[in-house]
């Protein structure tokens, strides 16, 4: 076979290899990001629902009512707080399990998975069992002192507990495989020259886990600022979250061209701040 | 000993059910260059850990100036270690690196300075100061690991490995440049190896073990003259190894038929172990009068310095020896010829059934 010819085959082969997920991603992603842009821009009418228009009023709208970028704040501030617990309980499990060659690993890391399994849904029905009004904290602390309750949901807590549970898996996970690519006799060396368990973690194990811990945050962080299910169940009529409240402006109140804002602001202010923590994160570890 | 400086006592570590070392007893002097030499999975890198203190002994002390370190955790130990991987901090630079325990220890810049800039000067490395690990060469990483390890001028210096990563041209001057600087310092060294060449060229005294205990501890020349057992000769300078049945005390009867003439006299009988080096026999004719054994010559390759030669015994026993190439052609073996192989006393070692070394008789010539 002449090259010429050969060299059309392989193109032709990736080509159809590509093709599919070429296609999926320009049908399933782009799409409708087009279509939500542009309602975005569109006008709503009682009466009509959606009108044709170009009009930036459902952004405007958005940023000059205080209750919109409240809820906006509430968010940030929701899925910030998850994220720092998510690295700060998550670190010591995942160093734990990559560092183990006890033959229980494989049992531990399916603990750590396990939770998956179950849908996000049902996991916020168990916590509000936990945390609600007669629940399993509400009736012990009724025990302990007779009168008094301590109800829990409904509370921005419950919605951290619950977020937490949720995407602490997930951060477990990414730090393990990164840990397990820190050469163990690095920590050994460093041991040797000197360096006590905690000189150790700060000047060899966490500026050579940073791009993990970096990936990890950002996959809990826009899981937190997407969360849908938690945020209704546990955090009650009056707490406010982005997607649900995106959701009720869509389905509720057919509101389509604000939903679609809604969505935009989400989603711009989750990739800035994802792309703004990379840089940071990859800069610093240019120059450490 | 009185000149003792490290000592280790009875150390044991086991595995669950398993044994990885068994009751080792060393002693190491100021300023020497002790070398571990055994197979893989001989307990010889389980008991240089034990001594960093990255594994904990399940019994025994080490004692270094008289101090039990066992309780100690390595960091500290003071102990320098260059690992076989290196194991250099990826995100630090070459500075960085040198003067990483110096730094934990927290003396003044200026002593760091002056530090790094010796130890750089030392190992040859002081133009790569800001460069990062991956930017350096095998054998430059090796440097800067020795040099992380020398400055903080370590009690004892452990090398785990040291020229197993390296290429073969490099080995040999980075083994001889480690020894100078451990000599120059008078650094007291614990190196594990499992190569033969490496262990005969840095070391003071050799440490061999097999199956996590020691077989002998001496200096090349005792480990090769005078192997206390089969398994160190055999696994230092490749004896042949040839069982059998001593009978009269001269003659070693083998199992599968045939005879060989022993050059010593020895007082005991019952099942031994003839070890001979492949460099310290002669070949020559089957009718010679001081062939020992006759063989059959399966092999012969030329190899240089000498002839490979692969004989097979009359019992099937085969050994591999070596025929000076200087012995003109005209005396060269080939396949299927018949050989003779002659030894003097000085040459042969016996053991006995539990591989103790059995004395001849007759006096040896010098």
């Amino acid at each position: 076979m002449s090259r010429p010819s050969k060299r059309r085959t392989t193109g032709l082969t990736a080509g159809l290899l590509i093709g599919p997920a070429t296609f999926l991603v320009m049908g399933a992603l782009v799409t409708p990001l087009l279509l939500l842009a542009r309602y975005s821009l569109n006008r709503y009418d009682r009466t009509n629902f959606m009108v044709e228009a170009l009009t930036p009023e459902n952004y405007l709208r958005f940023f000059y009512d205080p209750f919109y970028t409240g809820v906006l704040w509430t968010t940030l501030w929701i899925a910030l707080v998850t994220t720092v617990l998510c690295l700060v309980l998550g670190f010591p499990i995942a160093y734990r399990l990559a560092r183990s060659q006890s033959r229980w690993k494989s049992v531990g890391v399916l603990l750590v998975i396990l939770p998956l399994f179950i849908g996000s849904t049902v996991r916020a029905l168990g916590w509000m069992g936990v945390l609600g009004r007669g629940g399993l904290v509400d009736s012990t602390v009724a025990a302990l002192s007779p009168g008094s309750s301590f109800p829990l949901l409904y509370t921005p807590f419950a919605v951290v507990v619950g977020i937490l549970s949720i995407n602490l898996p997930y951060m477990v996970l990414t730090l393990q495989s990164v840990i397990e690519g820190i050469d163990a006799r690095v920590e050994e060396a460093a041991d040797s020259l000197g360096a006590d368990p905690s000189r150790r973690f700060w000047h060899v194990v966490l500026p050579l886990a940073l791009p993990g811990l970096a990936t990890g945050g950002v996959l809990v962080f826009i899981l937190a600022m997407n969360a849908y299910a938690t945020p209704l169940l546990l955090g009650g009529a009056r707490f406010q979250m982005m997607a649900p409240m995106l959701f009720r402006e869509y389905a509720v109140n057919n509101n389509w061209p604000f939903a679609a804002a809604i969505a935009f602001i989400l989603m711009v202010t989750t990739l800035t701040l994802t792309a703004a923590s990379s840089a940071f994160v990859q800069r610093r570890y240019k120059a450490a | 000993m009185s000149d003792t400086y490290l000592r280790i006592e009875g150390l044991t570590k086991r595995f669950g059910a398993s044994t990885a070392v068994q009751d080792v007893n060393l002693d190491v002097r100021q300023g020497e260059m002790l070398v571990l030499l055994g197979p893989s999975g001989c307990g010889k890198t389980t008991t240089l850990r034990m001594v960093a203190g990255f594994v904990e002994a399940s019994e025994g002390r080490i004692l270094l100036e008289g101090r039990d370190y066992a309780g100690l955790p390595p960091y500290r130990r003071e102990m320098g270690m260059v690992f076989q991987s290196y194991a250099l901090f990826p995100h630090m630079t070459v500075a960085q690196n040198v003067t990483f325990g110096l730094r934990m220890r927290k003396l003044p810049k200026a002593e760091v300075e002056a530090r790094l800039a010796e130890t750089l000067e030392m190992v040859k490395l002081a133009s790569m100061a800001d460069r990062y690990p991956r930017q350096l060469s095998g054998g430059q990483q090796q440097r800067v690991a020795l040099a992380r390890a020398l400055a903080i001028r370590p009690k004892v210096l452990l090398l785990d490995e040291p020229l197993s990563n390296l290429d073969a041209n490099l080995r040999q001057q980075v083994a001889r440049e480690i020894r100078g600087l451990q000599r120059a310092a008078g650094l007291t060294a614990l190196m594990v190896t499992h190569d033969q060449d490496e262990a005969m060229m840095m070391a003071d005294r050799l440490v061999v073990m097999n199956e996590g205990a020691v077989q002998q501890v001496g200096t090349q020349e005792e480990l090769y003259e005078r192997p206390a057992n089969p398994f160190v000769a055999r696994f230092i300078g490749h004896s042949n190894l040839i069982p059998g049945e001593l009978a009269e005390g001269e003659r070693l009867m083998l199992p599968g038929g045939g005879a060989i003439r022993l050059a010593g006299g020895y007082t005991a009988t019952g099942p031994c172990t003839l070890a001979i080096r492949p460099e310290r026999v002669r070949l020559c004719g089957p009718e010679d009068a001081g062939a020992r054994v006759v063989a059959t010559v399966e092999d012969a390759t030329y190899v240089g310095a000498h002839i490979e030669v692969l004989l097979v015994l009359p019992d099937g026993t085969r050994l591999i020896l070596h025929d000076p190439t200087d012995g003109g052609a005209a005396r060269r073996f080939a396949a299927g010829d018949r050989a003779g192989i002659a030894w003097d006393p000085a040459s042969e070692r016996l053991f006995d059934s539990a591989g103790a070394p059995l004395a001849a008789r007759t006096p040896v010539p010098a």
